[in-house]
């Protein structure tokens, strides 16, 4: 995915909290850079940025460089850097926070396939209330080109009963499509 | 028999009816055993997942929300079996001004609720017999602490305990509460692979014969790499995987087990055959 060096910073600014907001609400003026985030990161071998890095980056303000980062898109939720911090940082709640400012500002995202991953769960859960996950499967393969990825470990699964071509839905899916479809942002380009 | 029959109320999620349905099925054969009545959250809603939190602004909350008011209507401890759901439900609860009034509970939670723990021990009737088990908690039952309640989020032991419980012996090992990848599972597969083999491996290099857990992911994604390991090389040695659900649901015995352990990617029949554990 390419990336454009002047991502607009200053777009739909009112969307989300200020850059002070954000660092107050995940503690990243504490940091001490011990490391010990990146240290216990799961993925810190798969992004472009270390954890401990996009702290500081957070710390200076230099929204670009983290927006433009593959790094933030690895984060597995694993929460390791935010409970083995000894300065209360939260890493794991800033990742998060930065891919929703990216999107509210428009930059494509920088792993592409994560965003597209996500969102395919958001599409079919806003649909029926529920994850179809077939219907999610296909709209992220549509989406990322990858028909064929892994297509005998569904079949696998398929054969025991645990990939359903039915799917489930519950009644009030007006409900549901209101409150992601409130919160939902899909990029510009598609 | 029935001392104080327990009334729950019971958010499946999505997985439930999916990848988890032996999760579900072993559940809901459990909790029959140990009188623990089970109440489907009235028309529940996905609790929106990783992407829920990543990029979904408030949506842990709202969806949470909406969930956690019919289960206050329902007016019952909640149990979530979901690893991920519970993380999600715990989170929104979180964010709420005031008590829920209810428990949240995960499945390793509430068998170790005394008055459980209690019905376990008097109602196994099957002894696991000294079987190696690696307990595999993962993420989101620990992390992080103040969402989960975990006592002790870098080396949990509530699944250790209850297979000691079931007669197994429990390994030490140190990848139990390590990242299976699983929130990549269709974004980053090659990462899923990558850390879920760890884990296995570091399972079997403890010396365990059957790795336990309570999280579809992380039972998804140990399957899987697995599988796909043995797709590659058919010497290629596989630790099953079952939930807690599972295994507890055997060593009380509980009728046709084989509904649910048919429907694994690594089949465990043939160890548990094996270990006399299944007929």
């Amino acid at each position: 995915m390419s990336h454009s060096a002047d991502i607009d910073v200053e777009r739909r600014p009112d969307r989300s909290d200020s850059w002070n907001d954000l660092k107050t609400r995940t503690g990243v003026n504490g940091c001490l850079q011990c490391h010990k985030c990146t240290a216990g990161c799961p993925v810190a071998d798969r992004g472009d940025l270390q954890t401990s890095q996009i702290v500081r980056l957070t710390q200076l303000g230099d929204e670009a460089a983290l927006y433009r980062s593959t790094a933030i898109w690895r984060c597995t939720g694993c929460h390791t850097c935010t409970s083995r911090c000894p300065a209360g940082v939260d890493p794991a709640r800033l990742q998060d926070l930065l891919k929703r400012r990216s999107l509210e500002r428009g930059v494509v995202p920088s792993d592409r396939r994560t965003f597209e991953a996500q969102d395919a769960l958001l599409d079919t859960v806003s649909r029926f209330g529920r994850l179809a996950e077939i219907r999610m499967v296909r709209r992220f393969k549509q989406r990322s080109h990858t028909l064929f990825e892994r297509a005998s470990l569904g079949m696998a699964l398929f054969l025991r009963g645990k990939l359903k071509l039915t799917r489930q839905r519950m009644r009030d899916r007006t409900a549901i499509r209101n409150l992601i479809e409130q919160d939902r942002i899909v990029p510009d380009d598609r | 028999m029935i001392d104080n029959p327990l009334e729950l109320s019971y958010y499946p999620g999505c997985a439930a009816h999916a990848t988890a349905v032996d999760q579900e099925e072993s559940t809901r054969a459990l909790c029959r055993a140990l009188d623990i009545g089970l109440t489907e959250l009235e028309d529940w809603s996905c609790c929106g997942a990783t992407a829920a939190h990543a990029i979904g602004g408030s949506l842990v909350e709202t969806l949470g929300g909406r969930n956690l008011d019919i289960a206050a209507a329902q007016g019952r401890d909640l149990l979530i079996p979901c690893a991920a759901c519970f993380g999600n439900l715990r989170r929104a609860a979180d964010a709420r001004i005031g008590e829920t009034g209810f428990d949240i509970l995960s499945m390793p939670a509430l068998l170790a609720r005394p008055e459980i723990r209690k019905r376990l021990e008097a109602r196994r009737t099957v002894s696991l017999d000294g079987l190696r088990v690696a307990a595999y908690y993962g993420c989101l039952l620990v992390r992080p602490q103040k969402t989960t309640g975990a006592q002790n989020p870098e080396n949990p032991m509530a699944m250790d305990d209850l297979v000691s419980l079931f007669g197994g012996a429990p390994v030490p090992w140190s990848f139990k509460t390590e990242c299976c990848g699983g929130a990549h599972t269709l974004s980053h597969p090659e990462i899923v692979t990558a850390l879920s083999s760890r884990i296995a491996s570091m399972a079997a290099r403890a010396g365990a014969a059957l790795v336990v857990t309570a999280c579809p992911m992380c039972h998804a994604g140990l399957e899987s790499a697995q599988w796909e390991a043995k797709k590659r090389d058919r010497a290629a040695k596989t630790l099953p995987v079952l939930f807690i659900s599972e295994l507890a649901a055997l060593a009380l015995g509980v009728p046709r087990p084989g509904r649910w352990l048919k429907r694994h990617l690594i089949d465990p029949r043939p160890l548990l055959k094996a270990k006399g554990l299944l007929k």
